[in-house]
């Protein structure tokens, strides 16, 4: 059996106290090399010492004399040395100076002999070491340790003076490839970074969080969740999966193997599987064994782990996986990172309706919507949705059941970023088989998490010239068009309506980009001319604007507001005459 | 918003005693106990 080598306590010198003091201070050396080698330096200046020191006893008369006498009597351990006017003390894990310590003999090592003379081999590349997961893995590229990076420190209720408890691993990383020597080099001593001492006792060290901590006793429920959310999602130690947590140690491992068994099952399931089937089928475990839940955690957590091989496209309560690079879901009119790009607008409205039934929201269908098959993940269909299982998730597969027509369809939700707004892809054909722009939709809840009923009204057949684009033209037009679905009128895209949009060529992406220009654009499209043919101004009503503009890019009613009244656009105003109607005036 | 670093350890010693995975809906109710306590 392996026990852990403890290494004997260094002998201090000096008198009492500065052999007491040799002593704390050593603590200080082996908290600040804790990954260190036995027989690597660690290295403290002075001040850093007298510093740390000044903190605990601030009354303790000139810290700096007491230490540089304190550790220079203890010369066995410690070494003095002086660089750029500044005295440094350096000590190595086992308590001797560097250098000093028991010399192994390394003439036979199990290494040297594989490596020498080097044989002539080419080590094929495993899949783990071309992973692109976000832990660390090995490469069979030179690594080097850099600093562990201590980013926060616990008082402990201890008799030790300090504590540092680092709550990040060491973080690795790739050194350039140089030109090897032959016979490989001694290993060189990891060179030490000054580092700044916390005063651990004192509760201050919570101040170092860099967001305000709550107070658990005021704060309500969604508070203290999101501050668990905040502060356990930054331990590198627990592992999560949607609202679950785990010590990551605690969390099972599976083998290469299972991996590959489960990949295989993924494949002959069509590229997805749901955690449940995955845990049973594949590893073994019934739902009432005692270990079901713990197995299922640990899948989502590690498969997670393994981007290479596997997409988590579930929610944060239903575990779904497919095989990785599958061919996403939705229109090929226009990139998902395109349209994400149009929706960025909604993260900057997340306030739902007031008054929104539980379980359901009412939805009019867009021409952009209905060109590309899309849903905006908007406030009010947030409430609906369910979250990610994980925060960097891409996208989550959800079935919307249409108990008009019987049929399912399997779409996409693809989670908002920092840059793009969320959207539900994959609808085309069914907007394309039932609906027109304008449509009234429902979407209502069921039980599952991740399946939604998709609603419209049925009617009695309607005639219309509608909106289309004409593809092959590059041209919207208007087209006789029957629907039997009901419609909002303020949406419906007629050719009584908005006959100047007739032959009008979409916007180029450019201006599509910039809301400000499609407003433009729709005045130009839709609105009347109240000024002259020299100097045209154009006046339109907000509902026409609404429908219009959302012709060639989403804007819902809050932003078009924002963009007609918020003054950061001055060539747009309220007509103070009319309700609900605006100017547009060109820049001469 | 964050915790304080003592709830934060006190969350980390019930994970860590804890075999099976925690909800946060629990860690609340763990922390509110806590607190009343």
């Amino acid at each position: 059996m392996q026990t852990e080598q403890k290494a004997p306590a260094p002998e201090f010198t000096g008198n009492a106290k500065q052999k007491e003091l040799a002593g704390r201070l050593f603590r200080v050396f082996e908290a600040r090399g804790r990954f260190f080698s036995n027989t690597a330096p660690i290295r403290l200046t002075l001040s850093q010492l007298a510093e740390f020191m000044q903190q605990q006893e601030p009354d303790g008369g000139d810290w700096a004399k007491q230490i540089d006498t304190a550790l220079s009597a203890s010369s066995n351990v410690y070494l003095r040395e002086e660089e750029d006017g500044e005295v440094v003390f350096v000590t190595t894990r086992s308590g001797q100076t560097p250098g000093n310590g028991p010399q192994v003999d390394q003439s036979h090592t199990l290494g040297k002999r594989f490596a020498t003379p080097e044989p002539k081999r080419s080590i094929p590349q495993t899949r783990r070491a071309t992973s692109s997961r976000s832990t660390p893995s090995i490469v069979d590229s030179p690594m080097t340790p850099t600093e562990p990076s201590i980013s926060r420190t616990y008082p402990i209720a201890d008799e030790s003076p300090f504590v540092v408890v680092p709550t990040t691993l060491p973080t690795f990383v790739e050194r350039p490839v140089e030109d090897e020597p032959e016979v490989a080099a001694p290993v060189e001593p990891i060179p030490v970074s000054p580092i700044d001492f916390e005063p651990v006792a004192a509760p201050a060290a919570a101040s170092a969080s860099p967001s305000a901590a709550i107070d658990v006793a005021t704060a309500d429920d969604e508070q203290i969740a999101e501050a668990i959310r905040e502060s356990l999602g930054q331990e590198i130690s627990v592992a999560r999966w949607g609202d679950l947590w785990m010590m990551e140690d605690r969390a099972q491992r599976f083998s290469r193997g299972d991996l590959r068994r489960i990949e295989d099952f993924l494949r002959e399931q069509g590229g997805i599987a749901t955690d449940e089937d995955i845990v049973q089928d594949i590893l073994g475990v019934r739902s009432n064994a005692p270990e079901y839940a713990t197995t299922r955690f640990a899948l989502n957590y590690r498969l997670s782990r393994e981007t290479r091989e596997f997409e988590y496209v579930g929610t944060s309560t239903d575990g779904v996986w497919s095989l990785s690079n599958q061919p996403s879901i939705g229109t090929t009119r226009r990139k998902p990172s395109e349209i994400g790009q149009d929706y960025r607008f909604l993260l900057d409205y997340r306030t739902p309706d007031e008054g929104l039934e539980e379980g359901i929201i009412e939805h009019i269908l867009s021409f952009y919507e209905y060109t590309y098959g899309v849903l905006p993940l908007d406030a009010n269909l947030a409430t609906l949705l369910p979250s990610a299982g994980f925060a960097d998730q891409r996208a989550a597969r959800l079935t919307f059941e249409s108990p008009q027509t019987g049929e399912t369809i399997v779409t996409e939700l693809r989670f908002p970023t920092s840059n793009r707004g969320g959207f539900i892809a994959g609808l085309e054909q069914f907007y394309a088989d039932n609906l027109v722009p304008g449509a009234v939709l429902t979407i209502e809840r069921t039980d599952k998490p991740n399946h939604f009923l998709l609603e419209y009204f049925q009617v009695s057949g309607e005639d219309r010239k509608l909106l289309h684009l004409d593809e092959r033209k590059g041209k919207y037009a208007f087209r006789s068009t029957t629907y039997y679905c009901a419609t909002q009128d303020d949406f419906l895209l007629t050719e009584g309506r908005f006959p100047k949009l007739a032959d009008v060529k979409p916007l180029d992406d450019r201006a599509r980009r910039r809301p400000e220009q499609v407003v433009q654009a729709t005045f130009e499209r839709v609105g009347e001319n109240i000024g002259s043919a020299d100097l045209a101004i154009y006046s339109a009503s907000f509902s026409d604007l609404l429908a219009a503009a959302n012709v060639e890019r989403p804007i819902s009613a809050e932003y078009l507001r924002d963009i007609l009244t918020s003054g950061t656009y001055p060539e747009f105003s309220a007509d103070e005459s009319s309700e609900d109607v605006y100017i547009y005036q060109p820049a001469s | 918003m964050t915790l304080n670093d003592s709830d934060l350890m006190y969350l980390l010693t019930l994970l860590r005693s804890s075999e099976q995975p925690m909800s946060t809906a629990q860690l609340i109710e763990a922390l509110k106990e806590r607190n009343r306590s």
